[in-house]
Order: structure tokens, then sequence, then C-alpha cells
């Protein structure tokens, strides 16, 4: 019987509906570009708007990634090419800055 | 509602990896060799705006002359379009699945509001290029006209290929042709599209937001 089921799906794969969970998503981007944007205007927030910034911005580029690229079910080798460009694009960012301190100091 | 068989490799082609194992054509990594090339293109592609965004970052505050970019930022309108460009990644995932179900209307309709939302943000970044030109901030006038032009201009020539790229998808399909108008290359278009709205995240983040704090 399970065997039956399992090549009936093989036969004609039915692709999920998903449109509910894309338009969470998509509030939920919406909600958090809010937040950032308020706390660009909270005077009191001033001193940690780069953290909040970039922690509401992560948070934002991995919903992307991870559901509307759909790298949370996809193959895994994937998700490692992705990573592997994004670590070195964080490396550059911190490094780049390093060296031009470094020189002028 | 008018649908059409989609070639059978092409259309089905899932998320899901076990979905993916029993339908797609034979490769030695197990995955469509499309998609892999584009996940590597797109790898390439985060070095290449982690380069730009670093540069500003670098240079951001070190200007010695004006305008600088608190005299010049409209947030409030800068956040309304960073949510055109949100609104454009929900229909291009909502044209993907329709490509995945067959369903060739609303395909249509979501490349369409695509094109639509792709073009609006062009019209903003046009919009607000003429208002720093008018306020005299050019690419050599200081270190901040450098980097914000060469970073947001590289963003808007990759929005300008996605909404090309959209539009012969659109027209394809207008035109009948299923060949090239199937899931896996409405998948790829979109993979490149939501690359170009997580850029855009960044760098509302990083450009805009920031802003004050150089």
């Amino acid at each position: 019987m399970a065997n039956q089921m399992q090549q009936q799906s093989k036969a004609a794969p039915q692709p999920v509906d998903r449109t509910k969970q894309y338009v969470a998503i998509f509030v939920m981007l919406g909600v958090i570009t809010l937040a950032e944007v308020g706390a660009f205007y909270v005077e009191a927030l001033e001193s940690m708007l780069v953290p909040i910034i970039l922690g509401l911005t992560a948070v934002k580029f991995l919903l992307v990634v991870l559901y509307y690229m759909h790298l949370k079910s996809d193959h895994r080798v994937l998700s490692l090419f992705f990573a592997v460009g994004a670590v070195m694009a964080i490396a550059m960012f911190l490094i780049v800055p390093w060296i031009v301190i470094w020189q002028y100091t | 509602m008018s649908t059409y068989p989609l070639p059978q490799q092409e259309a089905t082609q899932p998320a899901s990896p076990t979905m993916d194992a029993a339908v797609h054509p034979e490769t030695n990594t197990g995955i469509n060799s499309k998609k892999l090339g584009m996940w590597v293109f797109l790898a390439s592609e985060c070095l290449l705006f982690g380069t730009l965004i670093g540069t500003y970052i670098v240079y951001v505050g070190q200007s010695v002359t004006g305008p600088l970019p608190q005299d010049l930022f409209d947030i409030p309108l800068t956040t309304l379009f960073t949510f055109v460009l949100l609104t454009s990644s929900l229909t291009v995932v909502l044209a993907d699945q329709a490509a995945r179900q067959g369903n060739v209307g609303k395909l249509r309709l979501w490349l369409a509001a695509t094109v639509l939302l792709g073009l609006s943000f062009l019209g903003f970044q046009f919009f607000e290029y003429k208002h720093f030109i008018e306020a005299g901030l050019f690419l050599k006038t200081n270190l901040f006209g450098s980097t914000f032009y060469v970073l947001t201009g590289f963003h808007g020539v990759h929005v300008s290929i996605g909404v090309i790229w959209f539009l012969s998808l659109l027209i394809s399909s207008l035109r009948g042709n299923k060949r090239a108008v199937n899931a896996t290359n409405v998948e790829l278009a979109g993979l490149y599209w939501h690359f170009v709205d997580i850029v855009w995240i960044v760098v509302f983040g990083v450009v805009y937001l920031m802003s004050e704090i150089g």
C-alpha cells in the first residue's frame, strides 16, 4: 500500500500551494522594515541603531533566502555554495575597513 | 482559466530534494545544472556587492565637501520604494508557483505585476538621481557621491536586467512559447530577482538608515 502510494506520488508530483506562507513572509518583511524605520526616528535608540539595523536586516535577508529562494527545502549543496559567497562577502566587509584603518594609522 | 501542460522535466522542477530526485534530468550532482549554475553565479555576485558595500562603509563620513547623505536622503520615500521591491519579490514567488502548477493565467498576471513593480523602482531611482544631481552631487563631487552612485548604479543595472528578463518571459508566454516559459526558467529568473531584492535590503539598512551615523 505504502509502495503504491509512493509510486503514485512519483508519477504525478503535485506542487504544494504555498500562497499563505508567501504572503505571511511578505507581511513579516513589511513589519520588520517598519521597525527599522521606526528605530531610525527614535532618538533614544541612536546609540543602538547599528546593531538594531544589522540584526533586522539579517532577519529579512534570511527570510527571503530561506523561503522565497527555497533554500530551506532545497538541496543542501545549493545552500553551501551561497553560504561560501555570503561568508566571503561578510569577510570583505570586515577586512576592507581594517586594511584602510591599518594603512592610515 | 487557461492552462497548458509545461514540458515534464522542466515543469515539475521542485523545491523538495525528494521530488527533485524523482524527476530532474540525470546530472552528476543530482541537481539541475541550470539551477546550480545560477547559485554559483549568485555566490559570485555576493562578492561584487560585498566589495561595493564594504567600500561605501569605508568612505562614509570621509567626504570633505558636501552634499552629504543626511542632506539628501528622503527616508519615507525610500521606504515606500523598498516596499515596492519587497512586493515584487512576492509577485515573483507567486509567478514561480503558478509556473509549477501550470497555471498560465496567474503566471502572466504575476509576471506583468513584477515588470510594473520593477519599472516603478527604476523610476524612483531616476527621480532620486535627478534630485541628487540638482543638489550638486555628481560622481566626482566627493567620496559619498562616488561610492553611492557606483553601488546603487550597479544595483539599478541588475534591476533593469531583471525587468528585461521578466518582460521577455511575459512576452514569450503571451506568444504561447511553452519551451521558453517553463517552471525552471521562471525559477531561475526568480532566484536572480530575489538576490537583487536582498541586496537592496542590505543597501536600505546600511546606506540609508545608517546615514546619520557616518
